[in-house]
């Protein structure tokens, strides 16, 4: 069970980036997928559960305790973060990779004992990656490199998981194989929140769904209360459809519409002036 | 990137690069480069003007060595004939008096001439390579050098200042270490104010300051009485290990061991760290103490080093890749191998350095010389070692 209340953050006192008066609470086994444009908060939203930032006003429960009086290492033994995929800086073996996890189970001076190790080697078996524990991580492709990631956070142990668009940079097939292992992780008992920019994706695993602007919240709910097409065009600014698929009740999609109101290009004779066609071959 | 690849567990060899160092592990890599230490350790007392047999290095190595052990235990035996009983009297007596089988001047060759020279050799090398490890982890940038923050400028400066003024060799050093701290603590100072990145703010404030003190050191130079002052200072800058007396040692040893020694113990975390600053923080390391942790402890060897040797390139951006070569990034492992490798590394320049030729040749000189093209070698055959 994790609640929050009335949430505030801001990077500055221009109030642009950040977020404010964000309330809601998951129970263990629900998947709550934020979505939201791009700069809505999403990110800031999460660094701020994971304890990257701290918040300026609201409060946060996890399991009955308040999380601010969790220091540092109780936090992040409670609360594992999923960043956006990036680029290590070393080639770290995928077993290295993994057992990041266990930091905030250890000392400041500690190095990892062989339950710490055993704990990684789990995770890794548990994703079927063993083939690439001692691969560098530098070296595998993109979707293995995202279960990698699940892999430490599993290492971890927490009893709540942040994941920051877990399916961005991934092709389709590994989208929705990362989809169904948060959905799986979630059934093992773990609340989870992630964010998205696709909105299928959260006709797909969210139990629950949050649409944010300006950094707030809009609506929060069940996706098919949520999703809709008027809310779809509020936070994206375009015209989208949500259709039944195949006529099978209970999965949708969102289809975008195609308007000619939403044009990008103010003037069309600009664009005619900077693209000129390829001069033609004498 | 095929998906298809993704789903089945892959051959080993379809994924194996076409060449690659065999990496060691940890255990071993270190058991080897230890041996090797050992044997250039006694090897560097034979290099040098007075000739001596590796017989007698090893005679007068283990005499000094027992006599050593023996004036520590008469110290510990008198305190202990305070308490009750009469064993420690009888202890006493019968410690064994040592003579020596050798002439003398062997005795002043092998320990005041050579051992204080290799064992900072020793220090040095091994400071230096571990500095830089622990920064190119600390700024996830493998093309760091432990003077990215102005180490070097200041402490170069700092001695200049004190050749300059008295020309006395404790007033060198203390100048060159205290500047050193001094231009650290500016740009330590100064990334606190810059808004945004904190680790991209160390390393444009470490260039400023570096930048800044390079100049007031070209005007040091300039100011200098080129008869006598200029090349003192020049000779300086090359560094050098040949004037280094136990009372160096002394002066450096306490600083560098403790940051060695620090570096040591939160070698793990640096692996935390390497993964990205969020990911560290969300991981539940105080970022900001581990990172004046690692600073602290770089800046004090480093300082230490360059105020009783000069400024001595390469080893700190070098030896960690050879390091990676061996065993690979995992600092757990990298740290200690770096150490090694550093101090073996610049054992081997010194003798080399002292040897070659007639004359010695500065060793910042020959670290550059010998350091630059097999560093070039190896990134050539390892290819991937860099990443």
């Amino acid at each position: 069970m994790f609640r929050i209340e009335g949430a505030e953050f801001f990077y500055d006192n221009t109030h642009t980036g950040g977020f404010k008066e964000v309330s809601f609470s998951i129970k263990p086994g629900q998947v709550l997928c934020i979505l939201g444009p791009n700069g809505c908060g999403k990110t800031t939203l999460l660094k701020c559960l994971a304890g990257i930032f701290k918040l300026q006003k609201g409060r946060l429960w996890l399991n009955d305790s308040e999380v601010k009086t969790l220091k540092d290492g109780n936090l992040a033994r409670a609360i594992g973060y999923v960043p956006q995929l990036h680029q290590p800086a070393f080639p770290f073996s995928v077993l290295d990779a993994v057992l990041v996890g266990r930091a905030p189970h250890l000392g400041f001076l500690e190095s990892p004992k062989k339950k710490d190790y055993e704990i990684a080697e789990t995770a890794i078996e548990a994703l079927g990656i063993t083939h690439l524990a001692q691969r560098p991580y530098t070296e595998i492709s993109g979707g293995e490199r995202q279960l990698v990631v699940f892999a430490r956070v599993m290492t971890q142990q927490p009893s709540l998981l942040l994941l920051d668009e877990p399916t961005s940079h991934l092709d389709f097939g590994n989208q929705i194989r990362v989809l169904r292992l948060v959905e799986e992780l979630a059934a093992a008992g773990l609340p989870v929140i992630m964010t998205s920019h696709f909105p299928d994706h959260a006709f797909l695993v969210g139990s629950k769904v949050a649409i944010m602007k300006k950094g707030e919240f809009l609506a929060f709910g069940p996706p098919d209360e949520v999703i809709t097409d008027q809310n779809l065009e509020t936070i994206y600014g375009s015209k989208v459809k949500v259709m039944e698929v195949n006529g099978q009740t209970g999965y949708r999609a969102c289809v975008p519409v195609k308007s000619d109101l939403d044009c990008i290009c103010s003037k069309k004779s600009l664009l005619d002036k900077l693209y000129s066609p390829l001069p033609q071959q004498p | 990137m095929s998906t298809a690849a993704e789903n089945q567990p892959l051959e080993p060899a379809a994924h194996q690069p076409r060449f690659r160092f065999k990496r060691l592990s940890g255990a071993s890599a270190v058991t080897i480069l230890t041996v090797v230490l050992v044997a250039l350790f006694v090897l560097s007392f034979l290099m040098g003007r007075y000739p001596i047999s590796i017989a007698d290095v090893i005679r007068v190595l283990l005499f000094n060595a027992a006599q050593a052990i023996i004036t520590v235990a008469e110290g510990i035996l008198k305190v202990a004939t305070h308490l009750p009983g009469d064993w420690a009297e009888t202890l006493l007596t019968r410690l064994p008096a040592m003579d020596p089988s050798f002439p003398d001047v062997l005795n002043t060759v092998v320990i005041q001439l050579r051992l204080p020279r290799v064992l900072a050799a020793m220090l040095i090398g091994g400071g230096l390579a571990v500095a830089g490890a622990s920064f190119q982890g600390l700024f996830r940038n493998p093309l760091v050098s432990p003077d990215i923050l102005g180490v070097s400028s200041g402490a170069s400066l700092g001695a200049i200042i004190g050749i300059l003024v008295s020309g006395q060799r404790i007033v060198i050093e203390l100048l060159a270490f205290g500047v050193a701290l001094l231009a650290v603590g500016g740009s330590y100072g100064i990334s606190r104010i810059v808004r945004g990145n904190r680790t991209l703010g160390l390393i444009l404030a470490g260039m400023a300051i570096g930048s800044l003190l390079s100049a007031f050191l070209s005007l040091a130079k300039y100011a200098a009485d080129p008869t006598n002052q200029l090349p003192t200072i020049t000779y300086w800058l090359m560094g050098s290990l040949s004037a280094i007396s136990f009372k160096d040692l002394a002066f450096v040893a306490a600083p560098m061991l403790i940051g060695i020694g620090g570096l040591l113990l939160i070698r793990w975390r640096l692996n935390v760290l390497a993964m990205g600053e969020d990911e560290a923080k969300a991981l539940g390391t105080n970022t900001g103490k581990l990172r004046a942790v690692i600073v602290i402890c770089c800046t004090v060897i480093t300082a230490s080093a360059v105020a009783i040797s000069g400024t001595i390139g390469w080893i700190g951006l070098i030896i960690p890749h050879i390091g990676r070569m061996l065993v690979g990034p995992d600092h757990k492992k990298l740290i200690p191998v770096s150490l090694l490798i550093g101090a073996i590394f610049l054992l081997l320049m010194d003798d080399i350095a002292r040897t070659m030729a007639q004359v010695e040749i500065p060793i910042g000189i020959l670290t550059a010389i010998m350091g630059v093209p097999f560093f070039l070698y190896l990134l050539a055959r390892g290819r991937r070692g860099w990443a």
